[in-house]
């Protein structure tokens, strides 16, 4: 019997043992309302717990995705997430403002392909080549393998996508604006390549475009590098200053843009070069005709900041594949043409020779030897005489230098000397020829001078009067025994500081005559700058006499003007009995030449000298 | 120490089943109505001259390992050597529960104290406040054990006594002294939570007005069903509420409906429902319950406990288990003793509140919806 009901029968018995029915039932019912109640409270409060729970569940679930929604459209960069049947799960709002999503398209369940048809029918994205992406696209969604890929839009804007496979066989991209970074990259990029200044493409570049150009070479293939220096540019940045001076580069560099166009390619090496290579070319004559166009419309005025700047410049060209094909060879070769340009005048192109390229060899071996010479006492002076007209006896003695090169043999100053102007060498060779030509003068008649010739180059910086001073001081020759000969060319850079060696080595004594006169462009002007005690008529105008009326006249004024100044008039060249008498009709005071006597060895000159300074010493017919 | 049985009904006076011998403290428990008024407390005041006699209004009690619903029932305890002494204090608003806890516990400090047995009345109280004011002048170490008086299902008023007729806002404390005396405790429950987490969002002091922003009251009557909730308070007791400080999770405790106001939509409890702290409702079933009130036997069993007929066994158990139980409700009783042994008198009653010491800190608290079981003896 169950407990219960055993204890309502025990309840329901009475002392007597007698079972009271009626009591029993009314228990037993009461215990079945009981468990009828407790059972219905059991099952409400489990429904209602249900009921409660499920709300809960959908209230987290509605706050999760608000959450979650929050934080997807707060994040800057785009989201989007598909399914694996290509369908639309989420997006963020910056996903929808950068491609412009209309809201039709960014409900969930929205294809894939739609979405990406409107970015391309709104001509957002390029079209180019749509189908081909499609399907490029879809073949690396269905690899189901993370990957990356740029878009460019139409706007300029670029954006980089970011793949991310899921489990569930659906994707998660995210969508970055690299607009910006893009553009630093490119701009990072460009500045590399190209000239900041004129925009033209770089040395580095202009070099890698000569190298893809050796790949691309064939036989029938003509093609030409210009090597392009301004002339005389570094005036324009010392006179009008450097803003002036970079307006026109940039004038330059978009006047030869322009007329080489599509022909070639141009680019700034730095400074005020320039080099193109032109491609292709119908020949030499073709190359030729585009350096001319370069060449004049570089000579046209540049008008900057209100100024009208002169310039012009040289070019020097080498042909492919005639002159090289590699780029080294090339840019060499070019050079050495310049180097011709310049050397022969300036404002002109030049094409590359052979012997260019010799003639940089040779020079880079005088160069070399020149030190050597310097060092191992090769070098030696010649002594040629000048001889007074009035006392027909020699009156100086210019003192000449000589090299005989171990490799090269004897080597013509005329070669040579330009070399160690160019190398700077020209000062400690200037400075041995001073103690070497006084210490030869010491042992001759005091009527007789030395005359040392003095290289624009012996004037920068301040050793050039020291070096006198000890010349002297250690020959012991009198200052006014020396006469130091120089050339205009002195005058065109740093005229202020030169005038003041000048003067400075003057008021020691020395005497100064000016070389090669009426060679240049402001002869006359030049004595006013400085009291020469000598001109020397270049020897052009001597050998030029000879039945020319008008260059007699020339050296007819020349020596008036100088007499008039009070200063000797020498003339040089003299080779023959007829120039010399025009010379002596013409008042010619001094002389200077073969007719007399060719340079002379050290060894040798002491003896001339010693016989024929006296007066009268010479015999010089009338 | 000896301990005999007494019942009282009407028409019949006291029985005693040893004769009536003298004791110094007798425990009684009887239906509110019951004891109201009448000859019975002079009479057992005449049959017991020396003992301190208390005693307090109930649900239902427990006398051996039956239930009885009328009439007064009781034991007399004569000690060998432990000594007793009660205090009373009256109390009329439940913001006096301390301070009535602290008057109490100020009366009966001594240093042989070893353990308190304390009845309340259990509708004017805060049961948690009132056990907190002990601990002014009473060490952890002192057991306290008890209940709060019922009134059945009626939840109008209660009584409690001390030597006299027990009456509305009485709270009663006997001391227990020397170190003869031994006492083993155990509560547990049965019941279990179910159902989402509430926040208490209004509530002050033991009054809760709102879970959830919710009228408390509303979703007791929609889990109640319109039948149940008609019955309010009594079947809110059917659901309990587990509560605990979010802050820690793992120290709840189960708190039973006192009272409902249907107007300000509040329900008071037996002790404090903070504000801010989670809130979770309780279902029960009479197997579990049952279950539960073993292991509370189980928890004397495993302390310092006699199992001979020199031992008092008082069981409180909460009137919320017995209208849940209903016919059952014996089938609990007979579980603790079954774990106890049928030696021990057992004795109790069904109350608004349960008292007993915590089991790890040994602190004395209030309960809800436990047996709770205080086995005294002493030492041999």
């Amino acid at each position: 019997m169950h407990r219960l009901l055993a204890r309502q029968v025990k309840s329901a018995t009475s002392d007597q043992g007698d079972l009271e029915i009626e009591q029993l039932l009314n228990a037993v019912s009461i215990a079945y309302d009981e468990s009828d109640r407790e059972r219905q409270r059991t099952d409400r409060s489990v429904t209602l717990m249900i009921e409660e729970v499920d709300q809960l569940n959908a209230e987290l679930l509605a706050s999760q995705e608000r959450r979650f929604e929050a934080a997807i459209n707060n994040m800057a960069h785009g989201l989007s997430m598909f399914d694996s049947e290509y369908r639309l799960v989420v997006c963020n709002d910056a996903y929808i403002r950068l491609y412009d999503m209309p809201e039709a398209l960014t409900q969930p369940g929205t294809s894939f392909w739609d979405m990406q048809d409107h970015g391309a029918s709104e001509g957002m994205v390029s079209n180019k080549n749509r189908e081909e992406h499609k399907r490029s696209l879809e073949r690396e969604i269905n690899a189901g393998k993370p990957f990356k890929e740029s878009v460019s839009m139409v706007n300029g804007a670029v954006i980089r996508i970011n793949h991310q496979p899921l489990a569930d066989g659906g994707w998660l991209t995210t969508h970055e604006d690299v607009t910006e970074q893009h553009r630093s990259e490119v701009l990072v990029r460009y500045l590399a390549r190209h000239d900041n200044l004129t925009g033209l493409i770089n040395r580095s570049t202009f070099l890698e475009l000569l190298v893809e150009n050796e790949d691309d070479q064939d036989a029938d293939k003509i093609t030409a590098v210009m090597c392009i220096d301004l002339d005389h540019f570094k005036p324009v940045n010392d006179s009008f200053g450097h803003a002036v001076g970079d307006a026109v580069l940039q004038k330059v560099a978009e006047l030869v843009r322009v007329q080489v166009g599509d022909r070639g390619e141009v680019s700034r090496f730095g400074g005020d070069e320039f080099a193109i290579l032109l491609e292709p070319l119908s020949g030499a004559e073709e190359a030729a005709g585009i350096a001319g166009e370069i060449l004049a419309v570089i000579n046209k005025p540049i008008r900057t900041d209100g100024l009208d700047v002169n310039i012009s410049a040289s070019i020097g060209i080498a042909m492919v594949p005639r002159d090289g094909s590699d780029s080294e060879t090339l840019m060499r070769n070019g050079d050495l043409a310049l180097h011709r340009a310049k050397s022969d005048g300036r404002n002109r192109f030049c094409f590359f020779e052979r012997e260019m390229d010799e003639l940089q060899r040779r020079r880079r071996v005088i160069e070399k030897g020149l030190v050597s010479a310097l060092a191992d006492g090769n070098l030696e002076l010649s002594f040629q005489p000048l001889v007074s007209l009035k006392d027909n006896c020699i009156s100086c003695c210019e003192a000449l230098m000589r090299w005989d090169s171990p490799p090269l043999g004897l080597v013509s100053p005329v070669e040579f000397i330009p070399v160690a102007e160019e190398t700077g060498i020209i000062k400690q060779m200037g400075a041995w020829a001073l103690r070497t030509a006084c210490k030869q003068a010491i042992d001759w008649p005091e009527n007789v001078r030395v005359a040392v010739n003095v290289s624009p180059m012996q004037f920068k910086g301040d050793e050039l009067i020291g070096q006198v001073k000890s010349a002297l001081e250690l020959s012991g020759l009198d200052a006014g025994r020396l006469e130091l000969e120089i050339t205009e060319s002195l005058f065109l850079d740093d005229d202020a500081h030169n005038l003041e060696v000048l003067h400075a080595l003057r008021d020691l004594g020395v005497r100064f005559s000016l070389d090669d006169f009426g060679t240049g462009y402001s002869s006359l002007s030049y004595l006013r700058m400085f009291p020469f005690d000598k001109i020397k008529i270049d020897r052009s105008f001597i050998s030029n006499m000879t039945g020319r009326c008008d260059t007699i006249a020339i050296v007819k004024a020349i020596v008036e003007m100088g007499t008039g100044l009070g200063m000797t008039v020498t003339s040089e060249g003299i080779e023959t009995e007829e120039q010399l008498n025009i010379l002596k009709s013409q008042g010619c005071t001094e002389v200077q030449g073969y007719l007399f006597s060719p340079p002379l060895p050290q060894a040798v000159i002491n003896d001339f000298v010693s016989k024929n300074s006296a007066k009268d010493a010479l015999r010089i017919a009338s | 120490m000896q301990i005999e049985k007494l019942t009282w009904k009407e028409g019949s006076g006291w029985q005693c089943d040893q004769g009536g011998k003298s004791a110094a403290l007798i425990l009684y428990f009887g239906n509110r109505l019951d004891m109201e008024s009448g000859t019975w407390f002079p009479e057992l005041q005449t049959l017991f001259p020396d003992a301190q006699i208390v005693g307090c209004s109930s649900a239902s009690q427990i006398i051996g390992d039956e239930i009885i619903e009328d009439g007064i029932n009781g034991v007399a305890i004569n000690f060998n050597k432990t000594k007793v002494r009660a205090e009373a204090v009256s109390v009329s608003n439940v913001d006096q529960s301390r301070m009535c806890g602290e008057e109490l516990g100020g009366r009966l400090a001594a240093p042989d104290l070893a353990g308190i047995l304390l009845f309340s009345d259990g509708l004017l109280v805060n049961g948690s406040e009132l056990i907190n004011g002990f601990s002014a002048h009473v060490p952890d170490s002192v057991s306290i054990s008890g209940g709060l008086a019922a009134d059945g299902a009626l939840f109008d008023q209660t009584l409690v006594g001390l030597n006299q007729l027990p009456v509305s806002g009485q709270i009663v404390a006997v001391g227990l002294y020397g170190p003869d005396v031994r006492l083993s405790t155990g509560s547990a429950g049965g019941w279990s939570e179910f159902g989402p987490k509430r926040k208490i969002s209004r509530s002050d002091g033991n009054v809760l007005f709102e879970l959830d922003d919710e009228p408390a009251l509303d979703l007791y009557e929609r889990y109640l069903g319109e039948e149940d909730a008609k019955e309010l308070p009594s079947s809110g007791l059917l659901f309990p509420l587990r509560i605990f400080d979010p802050e820690q999770p793992e120290h709840h405790v189960v708190r039973t409906i006192l009272a409902i106001d249907r107007e300000a939509r509040s329900m008071t409890f037996a002790g404090d429902m903070p504000q801010g702290w989670v809130a979770q409702l309780m279902r029960g079933n009479v197997d579990r319950l049952v279950i539960g009130a073993a292991e509370a036997a189980q928890q004397v069993c495993a302390g310092d406990y006699n199992q001979n007929d020199e031992t008092l066994v008082l069981m409180v158990s909460c009137i919320g288990r017995r209208l849940l139980m209903g016919q059952r409700t014996v089938d609990e009783v007979e579980a603790v003793t079954a774990e106890l042994g049928a030696n021990p008198a057992q004795i109790g009653f069904y109350s608004y509140g349960e008292i007993s010491p915590q089991r790890v800190s040994g602190r004395g608290r209030l309960h809800n919806q436990t047996m709770t079981i205080t086995a005294i003896s002493e030492a041999a």
